[in-house]
């Protein structure tokens, strides 16, 4: 009877659970299959359009390493998520692209490849 | 993942016959409050053989064959794994693992915290199979990510991804769902005592919310500190075997999770020897347990917190907090200036720990009020509450960055163990069988 009586008390909890399982994710029933399933998929949703620019360029372009501007570096809210986006492809000095702000002068030897809103592509000697 | 882990946390149970004594009759609160255990010491084990083997598929062919054993030979020689195995449960088992699924992988990663510390690591580690990253940890441009945090997540993250071949912002958080899932279980198995006990399922769970389901490691870090000073408290109080050994490997999961562990661990160890010194306990409740026993259970618990200094000792991985006897200086700086005033206010009253406090205060109320004396547990829930709360705010005081921008705003989450460690403390005072149980440990 004892025995009964909490299997009750867990069927009662599993349902507390579930109810607040499907409260917590009903905005977004019935994709949950499908964005398990897609390599990639959510990147759209949570990058700043700058950081998947540089996203889709490096990937695209099997780019291995990229360098950025010190004021790009310096833009913790742009150069974190590029970061940790773009990777494996790692940031360093002598990386194969450049990156920085389209409002930023270009260094010499350094010829642009690809511009979005706010960020510049260069390949530089 | 389920049965993996289940596999591997079966080993607690062929290797430590004992621990499993007090699960007692099976399909009972006891049972449930075992499988979860065994959840976690699976958990612990994975961590441990990813940490030691460092390479991630070595490690996966390694935890799958051992889980896989451990599973054939606990269902042939039918130890005390049984008594946590109960056929009614499975289709509610189930149904919450799927609920937990639901809850972990509605959203993608997208907290700073998640993406830049935790699901960051996991990627390094998946692209890298293996714990070393390639060497990446050192790279002067990730410097952001506090490389010297744990990986208990980020290496269940690393290796979801590694199984089903890609790397995406849903999948890699089915890793929430390995802590999440014995969480409820441990929960639920509080629903034994009383109905009305279902308040300290759902009170947390809304309290924690988002927090177990957005990648951060707060949510997570509170409900198992939690867990922790509330087994090895009952286990103060009632002496059960299995009680230890959830509270030990709760405790082992809270040092594999975030730095603020150590704290935790160092607080909960200190206050465990004080209440056994003090009282004089003969621990009579350890007899039976065989030597080799506690080597498993405190080697499991402590591997991964152990095998991680290595390897950050290996990368010359520091913490950016740099907390050390040049951190006097800067406390004493800060105090002088009255911060100390302004951080309590900020924890105390703006992050609501008067309000978990408050609830615990109306418990020993109630609890006088009946005639009876609160147990050591609700004292050890209590004390360790009230040290890592003066912990968090010691290091709030020696903080090398700003104050007030940078760690006061963190306070809603830093002090999240607090309240579940209080709520856990008022449990265990309306729990404790009073004076008369008093003695039951010496």
């Amino acid at each position: 009877m004892e025995h009964k009586s909490f299997s009750l008390k867990i069927w009662f909890g599993v349902l507390v659970v579930v109810s607040i399982a499907l409260a917590a994710s009903y905005p977004h029933d019935g994709r949950l299959l499908r964005d398990l399933s897609t390599p990639h998929s959510g990147e759209r949703e949570v990058l700043p359009p700058d950081a998947l620019f540089v996203l889709d360029y490096t990937r695209q372009n099997r780019v291995k390493s990229v360098t950025l501007s010190k004021r790009l570096a310096g833009n913790r809210f742009l150069a974190q998520p590029i970061t940790e986006s773009i990777y494996p492809t790692v940031v360093n000095d002598r990386g194969e692209i450049y990156l920085s702000f389209v409002s930023e002068p270009l260094p010499s030897g350094c010829a642009s490849l690809k511009t979005s809103k706010g960020v510049r592509i260069a390949a530089c000697r | 993942m389920l049965p993996y882990l289940f596999g591997l946390g079966a080993l607690l149970y062929l290797f430590c016959g004992s621990f499993g004594k007090n699960a007692g009759v099976s399909c009972d609160s006891a049972s449930i409050q075992g499988l979860a255990t065994c959840l976690i010491f699976g958990v612990l084990i994975n961590h441990f053989l990813m940490l030691l083997l460092s390479d991630l598929n070595t490690s996966l062919l390694v935890g799958c064959a051992l889980s896989v054993v451990a599973l054939t030979l606990a269902a042939k020689k039918g130890t005390q794994l049984r008594m946590v195995v109960c056929p009614r449960w499975l289709v509610p088992v189930l149904v919450l693992y799927l609920a937990c699924v639901f809850l972990a992988t509605g959203e993608p990663v997208s907290g700073w915290d998640a993406r830049s510390i935790w699901f960051f690591h996991g990627k390094m580690i998946f692209y890298n199979a293996s714990v070393d990253a390639g060497g990446d940890w050192t790279l002067p441009y990730i410097g952001f990510s506090h490389t010297d945090y744990p990986l208990l997540i980020p290496i269940l993250a690393a290796q979801i991804a590694s199984v089903a071949g890609y790397w995406n912002e849903y999948l890699p958080k089915l890793s929430l769902v390995a802590l999440l899932l014995p969480a409820i279980l441990f929960l639920l198995s509080i629903l034994d005592r009383k109905w009305w006990h279902v308040i300290f399922v759902v009170v947390p769970l809304f309290f924690l919310g988002p927090w177990l389901t957005n990648g951060y490691m707060d949510g997570y870090l509170a409900l198992y500190a939690g867990f922790g000073c509330l087994y090895l408290g009952r286990w103060l109080d009632q002496g059960k075997r299995l009680d230890l050994v959830t509270g030990v490997l709760a405790m082992g999961i809270v040092l594999d999770l975030k730095n603020e562990g150590m704290l935790y661990a160092l607080i909960v160890s200190a206050l465990l020897c004080c209440f056994l010194l003090l009282k004089r306990v003969r621990l009579a409740a350890l007899q039976g347990f065989r030597w080799w026993e506690y080597l498993t259970l405190f080697s499991v618990a402590v591997s991964g917190w152990g095998l991680w200094a290595r390897k950050k000792h290996l990368f010359t991985l520091k913490n950016d907090l740099q907390l050390g006897p040049g951190s006097l200086e800067t406390v004493h700086h800060r105090l002088s200036e009255g911060a100390l005033t302004i951080i309590l206010k900020y924890l105390y009253v703006t992050d609501n720990v008067n309000l978990s406090l408050g609830i615990f205060l109306l418990s020993l109320v109630y609890k006088f009020q009946k005639g009876e004396r609160p147990g050591r547990g609700g004292l050890l829930c209590a004390l360790a509450a009230f040290f890592y709360f003066f912990g968090i705010v010691t290091i709030y005081l020696a903080t090398p960055f700003d104050l007030v921008s940078f760690h006061l705003p963190t306070g809603d989450r830093t002090m999240l163990p607090v309240h579940i460690m209080l709520l856990a403390a008022s449990l265990s005072v309306l729990y404790s069988p009073g004076a008369k149980a008093e003695t039951s440990l010496t």
